[in-house]
């Protein structure tokens, strides 16, 4: 087992880059092979693959999406082991559902996103009041903060900023910005209509400029 | 300025909105607005301004990188693969196992000593559907209140007395 994981991990790591600039690709999609092969087969055959009982198709579906469900928990929850609780919690239901899994009624990828942000919005109702207690106020003071700001303090700025964001604006941009999914999608994912979606994206990017000008000199290091 | 020309263009207004929404790359803007988009960028110094402003948003999120799923999440996801796939088999196997069972409609039919009684039920069951059909299509207008019957039935006989009275004279019924 914990070679098979390396090689997951090794192939994760290879596969997905930083960020995913190929807009609602899977990691895979990037950079795909040029030879038709296993890992050139769409998520419906390797699900269906998987319901027939072969479990390494398991294995190449969780190399395509793990990185990205848990990048949305991420952002979503501001906490890594929720996020990863997230992350297995979305494929233990694809995995249970697969018999059921009816090629070409939905996405794979779009349906994963769906679960997955659900049960992120389960456990944000759930301690709404105390991860409002949490959120750290901006850091007002300037020139202290330009003194001693690392990379992980301007992480953590802009972590507070986009974690202070209403869920739903919260989940649109991490759709569209940092995994570039299309506005269809998008509005698929998070249930609402495409104008939504533009308006959740708009009304979100406004804020998070407002709520980091103070900040875009130390962030950025100009 | 022709009708493609009005359609096309897009006011600065629009501009910033877009740029607000989808960034500071316009090639990941709505396919409709880009051409639009490209036009306008190239004559106003303030939608330069726009997009130069929303890259620079792009670029504070961007120090956000998404994390790497641990090898103890993957070793916990890949074992509840294992364990699901598990149950699968084991379900499946309990199935090819079982001795088939007939379906209930071959076993009322199957057996001999009931099969007379039931071949004449099905025949008075479909006897009677098929006669509560018919009469529905036959008599569409069966609906009609039997109340309004009755009252044309005693119109008519009150009716048929008042003729007999004048023909033949109210002595006629003494």
């Amino acid at each position: 087992m914990t070679a098979g994981i390396a090689t997951v991990s090794a192939s994760l790591m290879e596969a997905a880059p930083a960020r995913y600039r190929q807009g609602g690709a899977s990691m895979t999609e990037t950079p795909r092979p040029a030879t038709v092969g296993v890992d050139a087969e769409d998520d419906d055959a390797l699900i269906l693959r998987f319901a027939a009982g072969d479990q390494s198709a398991a294995r190449l579906l969780t190399e395509r999406h793990l990185g990205r469900v848990l990048a949305l928990a991420t952002r979503m929850l501001r906490d890594t082991a929720e996020a990863e609780d997230v992350a297995q919690e979305a494929l233990l239901r694809a995995w249970r559902n697969a018999a059921k899994w009816e090629p070409g009624r939905a996405k794979f990828s779009t349906w994963l996103h769906k679960v997955a942000l659900n049960l992120c919005y389960d456990r944000l109702r759930k301690r709404k009041s105390a991860s409002l207690d949490e959120v750290a106020e901006p850091v007002d003071d300037r020139a202290s903060v330009q003194q001693d700001m690392e990379a992980s303090e301007r992480l953590a700025v802009l972590q507070t900023a986009i974690a202070a964001l209403p869920e739903r604006q919260r989940a649109a941009i991490q759709l569209r910005h940092f995994e570039e999914r299309g506005n269809d999608e998008t509005a698929e994912i998070l249930g609402v209509s495409v104008e939504a979606v533009e308006s959740l994206l708009s009304r979100g990017r406004r804020a998070l400029r407002d709520k980091l000008a103070g900040q875009r000199a130390l962030l950025l290091e100009e | 300025m022709t009708v493609s020309d009005m359609m096309s263009t897009m006011t600065m207004t629009d501009f910033e909105e877009r740029a607000m929404a989808y960034g500071g790359n316009i090639d990941g803007w709505p396919d409709a607005d880009q051409a639009a988009a490209r036009a306008l960028l190239a004559d106003s110094l303030a939608a330069r301004v726009a997009l130069e402003e929303a890259r620079s948003l792009d670029a504070m999120l961007d120090l956000w990188e998404d994390p790497q799923p641990s090898n103890a999440l993957l070793g916990r996801v890949l074992a509840d693969a294992a364990t699901v796939a598990g149950e699968a088999q084991a379900v499946r196997r309990a199935v090819a196992a079982r001795p088939e069972q007939p379906g209930w409609l071959a076993r009322l039919f199957g057996n001999s000593a009931f099969r007379p009684g039931m071949v004449l039920a099905a025949c008075l069951a479909l006897g009677f559907v098929m006669g509560t059909t018919i009469e529905r299509d036959v008599l569409p207008s069966a609906s009609i209140d039997t109340a309004e019957i009755e009252i044309g039935v005693i119109d008519f006989a009150f009716a048929m007395e008042d003729d007999a009275d004048l023909l033949l004279g109210p002595e006629a019924f003494l």
